[in-house]
């Protein structure tokens, strides 16, 4: 390098005595500063010492046997479980880095088409955290739970009672999931949660009830070391929200976090002190790839080992390849036509009811979802308790369409007001069942106009109740009829965006969501699917299959019904 | 001395049309419907949760006195934070301007580097087969959507051929990003004496350079015929070639100067563009710069987010025309200091 500097003052001598032209002297500047560069180039790299630590990561992030890559869509949008109500990639991340203190037992299932995979059965809630757990004999309204003894964060801080009770009042005072916990009125304050002594947790329910355990599965209530809350708390902000949104907490569970770069790579790595097995892949990284169409290159071209969010239309392509393994299996999944009943002339029932005659189901299935969905015709879906298709008897039929259309004062749909379906986003299977409605609709003399609106755009007129009819979708994270219906049929409930309106469904919730009358809660549950598919502010349209696709040589895969993936389970299988 | 009292007339130009550019910006997003709040809340949260954290976000106020807020903490370097990376925006752009960067950068450099002399060639053998298929290759390059020819690019030399790397950004997964000196991979690795990932980082570059260059090499082509053709056509060009001088000279010594002032504001234009609106090649390619942050950004209504990106990339035009006025006042004596 210094041969460099000497020929550049050379050159700069040359140039003053007059023996070299400016052009000249730029010309050997520029040659001698690109060959400098890559003189110190080579001298660090062949005088460096032992391989620096980013060669050593190079090497183990190359090494398949031990590392599991993913192409996901979406960046982290917080690092708060308290707050993970939206990114998939953020929930999945956090699913692996905490474990919860109870999670449902593991199953074999079949699929449709004869695959054997596995599954959980949301009826059996097993330890965790939680060594075992049980209600109170003598007072059912209480939870129990035996911590398991030696369970450390990955900083080596003990997880005990007192670190549940403070990180469960965190999440219930601060958090917008504590409406997993305060459902139906199950716990009404944070009192609730009390250490009984080092090892025994307790919650204290308003009543006994089979909802509030199911809720407590969720990875939402994963506890965060209260170490560290206290040092990022500040006195405005007492329970440090601010910090965890960008921030993740230290973790509890078989992966701890390595390194996060927006719209780039999320790194995990096994968490060495975890109590239980430590997995097979000891990296995964989740790349985020906005382009379905890339992650899919990706996965084909075997650079990623599964891709999440693959349109369905890629679905015989890749059941096609040699390479990729797909399972296609049924969920409670249910995409819905929604009406707003505060808005003309949808707070007409005839007129909902008309449009329900006017789906074109089947297409929906065959065309958009390629045959990988099951028909819909209840607000609790197949494969959740108590439901029950026999009060519906919508499908395809003008006539009948044409008839009701005539009973509420608009034959042929004369008279009607403009009639504008909203899509959100880029989401081009909505507006592919979009397109299928336009036509469809045209049959009975309804014309509705297409719009599509931005995410954020879409949400806002949602939650205002500004939008007249529009194509929406919902898997209720916990497989239970009263959590479902409380979402998208209580009156007062914020996700009730078409505004459905019964006194009698209310009531039933009321009564029922945190009811252990197994008998009652059947009984109520049906009769509130009866009055939803009478109102028909929703219109069913299907169930979609979950559809995982990965590499052949990817084993281990395990579904879970809230659709996030635990990478603990997988491994590279020989093929 | 005049050129330096130049400078500095044309810096003091950047306050106004920045202050305008922020105000804008800032109202512009307000007036759009949509708030990102909604999607920070979740699904779950009651209407009164919604509305407690739009009153702390100051969403709830007057816009005025919003964007009285927004100035005072901007004069602080303060440019918020993003809803959807929960970081402060002044340090996603940060991490992200390099990378729309150095793709841009040498995608230029490769469309001046092909244009220029293709529009040169084309002026000079004007009529001849020559010039039919550069003026058809400048078509195809205003006129074929920039998408279509990245995927084409992929679908050839990474499906097919299997020669180049995939939409996994600007490195293969699962290798680490070089320690920062300048953000631009290709130099920082050479700096750090990795040749490996130098090369990587190199070999990842190719298909979405040749993206852009390809889109960007047509107007500068047409626009350097069409000046080169003029200035061919000048009085001066004929009295030069009536003095005898060689072709070589009259072309590239008085011609092309003549012809290449408008050639390089156009250059600037082209650049200023593609710093912040190639969105469809890094989202083809996965590069994580300026266009997807920005684009992720205005569909989920990420007002701060939104905001720094038209500061930076308003900022980044005035530099860019800034040196550009330089360097054509340094070019062409006609220019009034």
């Amino acid at each position: 390098m210094s041969d460099v500097n000497q020929q550049l003052k050379g050159l700069a001598e040359d140039f003053a005595a007059k023996k070299i032209s400016r052009r000249q002297l730029w010309q050997g500047a520029a040659a001698l500063g690109l060959s400098g560069m890559w003189i110190a180039a080579l001298e660090k790299g062949a005088l460096a010492g032992p391989a620096p630590l980013h060669n050593q990561l190079k090497a183990a992030g190359q090494d398949k046997a031990t590392t599991l890559i993913i192409a996901v869509a979406e960046n982290v949008d917080t690092f708060d479980p308290a707050w993970t109500v939206g990114s998939k990639t953020a929930q999945t991340a956090l699913q692996n880095l905490f474990d919860q203190l109870t999670q449902y037992e593991i199953v074999d299932a079949i699929a449709p088409d004869g695959t054997a995979y596995q599954s959980v059965n949301t009826e059996s809630i097993i330890g965790m955290i939680a060594e075992t757990w049980e209600y109170d004999p003598a007072e059912t309204s209480v939870m129990v739970f035996k911590v398991r003894p030696g369970v450390t964060y990955a900083n080596g801080n003990p997880i005990n009672a007192n670190t549940l009770v403070n990180s469960y009042k965190r999440v219930f005072d601060a958090g917008v999931s504590k409406f997993l916990l305060s459902m139906g009125g199950a716990i009404v304050d944070s009192t609730a949660f009390e250490a009984r002594d080092e090892s025994t947790f307790i919650i204290r329910m308003s009543k006994a009830n089979t909802l509030t355990a199911k809720n407590n599965v969720m990875h939402n209530t994963s506890c965060i070391d209260p170490v560290e809350i206290a040092a990022n708390a500040t006195a405005e902000d007492p329970f440090a929200l601010e910090y965890f949104k960008a921030n993740l907490a230290t973790g509890n569970g078989p992966y701890k976090l390595e390194s996060y770069k927006p719209d780039d790579s999320l790194v995990l790595v096994a968490n060495e002190t975890y109590f239980g097995e430590q997995p097979a892949f000891t990296t995964v990284i989740l790349k985020v790839v906005p382009d379905a169409t890339q992650r899919v290159q990706l996965m084909t071209k075997g650079d990623v080992d599964t891709a999440t969010k693959v349109p369905i239309k890629e679905y015989e392509a890749l059941k096609a390849n040699a390479d990729i393994k797909t399972l296609s299996i049924p969920t409670p999944l249910i995409v819905m036509l929604e009406l707003n009943g505060l808005v003309a002339p949808f707070d007409n029932k005839a007129v909902r009811q008309a449009i329900a005659y006017a789906t074109p189901y089947q297409d929906i299935i065959d065309q958009i979802y390629l045959g990988q969905a099951a028909a819909a015709k209840s607000l609790v879906p197949a494969g959740m308790p108590t439901s029950d298709f026999s009060f519906s008897a919508y499908e395809l039929n003008y006539d009948k369409a044409k008839e009701l259309l005539a009973a509420a004062g608009f034959p042929e749909g004369e008279g009607l007001p403009d009639i504008t379906l909203s899509i959100a986003g880029d989401d081009v299977q909505k507006e592919r069942i979009g397109i299928l409605m336009q036509d469809s609709l045209k049959n009975i003399g309804i014309e509705i106009k297409i719009e599509k609106l931005a995410y954020a755009q879409f949400n806002e007129l949602q939650q205002g109740s500004k939008l007249q009819m529009w194509t929406d979708e919902w898997i209720s994270w916990v497989n239970d009829p009263f959590y479902h219906v409380s979402w998208l049929a209580q009156s007062a409930s914020p996700n009730n965006y078409p505004k459905l309106k019964s006194d009698e469904i209310d009531a039933l919730i009321a009564e029922f969501t945190l009811s252990d009358d197994t008998a009652g809660r059947e009984a109520a549950s049906k009769r509130i699917q009866e009055i939803v598919v009478d109102e028909s502010n929703y219109v069913f349209l299907c169930q979609p299959n979950w559809v995982f696709y990965s590499r052949q040589d990817l084993g281990g895969y395990v579904y879970y019904n809230d659709e996030l993936p635990r990478y603990y389970h997988h491994f590279r299988a020989t093929t | 001395m005049r050129m330096l009292r130049y400078i500095l007339r044309r810096i003091l130009f950047i306050v106004p049309v920045l202050l305008g550019s922020i105000l804008i910006a800032f109202f512009l997003t307000r007036v759009v419907p949509g708030n990102p709040i909604e999607k920070v809340a979740g699904p779950y949260a009651s209407n009164e949760k919604v509305e407690e954290l739009k009153t702390e976000a100051g969403l709830n106020d007057p816009i005025i006195v919003q964007f009285v807020h927004y100035i005072g903490d901007l004069i602080q370097g303060d440019m918020g934070i993003s809803y959807q990376t929960n970081q402060p925006v002044t340090k996603d752009l940060w991490e992200k301007f390099p990378a729309s960067l150095e793709l841009v950068l040498y995608a230029m450099i490769l469309a001046i580097a092909l244009a220029i002399p293709l529009g040169v060639i084309s002026a000079v053998k004007r009529g001849t087969w020559v010039d039919h298929i550069a003026r058809v290759l400048a078509v195809l390059g205003v006129s074929v959507p920039i998408f279509w020819i990245g995927l084409v690019l992929l679908s050839a030399f990474y499906v097919r051929f299997e020669i180049l790397p995939g939409p996994e950004g600007r490195l293969p997964i699962g290798y680490p990003e070089p320690d920062r000196i300048t953000g631009l991979f290709t130099i920082d690795t050479l700096l750090h004496g990795d040749i490996d990932s130098f090369w990587k980082a190199t070999r990842a570059l190719i298909l979405p350079v040749l993206t852009i260059a390809i889109v960007a090499m047509a107007p500068i082509a047409r626009m350097t015929r069409a000046m080169m053709i003029d200035a061919l056509d000048s009085d001066y060009i004929r009295t030069s070639r009536s003095m005898g001088l060689p072709t070589r000279v009259i072309v590239l010594h008085h011609a092309f100067k003549n012809a290449f002032i408008p050639v390089l504001t156009l250059i600037a234009a082209v650049f200023g563009f593609a710093l912040g609106g190639e969105v469809l090649v890094e989202l083809i390619f996965t590069w994580p710069g300026l266009g997807l942050y920005s684009y992720n950004a205005i569909l989920g209504s990420d007002f701060p987010a939104v905001q720094g990106f038209i500061i930076l990339v308003t900022a980044v035009y005035i530099l860019i025309y800034l040196a550009v006025d330089v360097t054509t006042a340094i070019l062409d004596p006609r220019v009034e200091l």
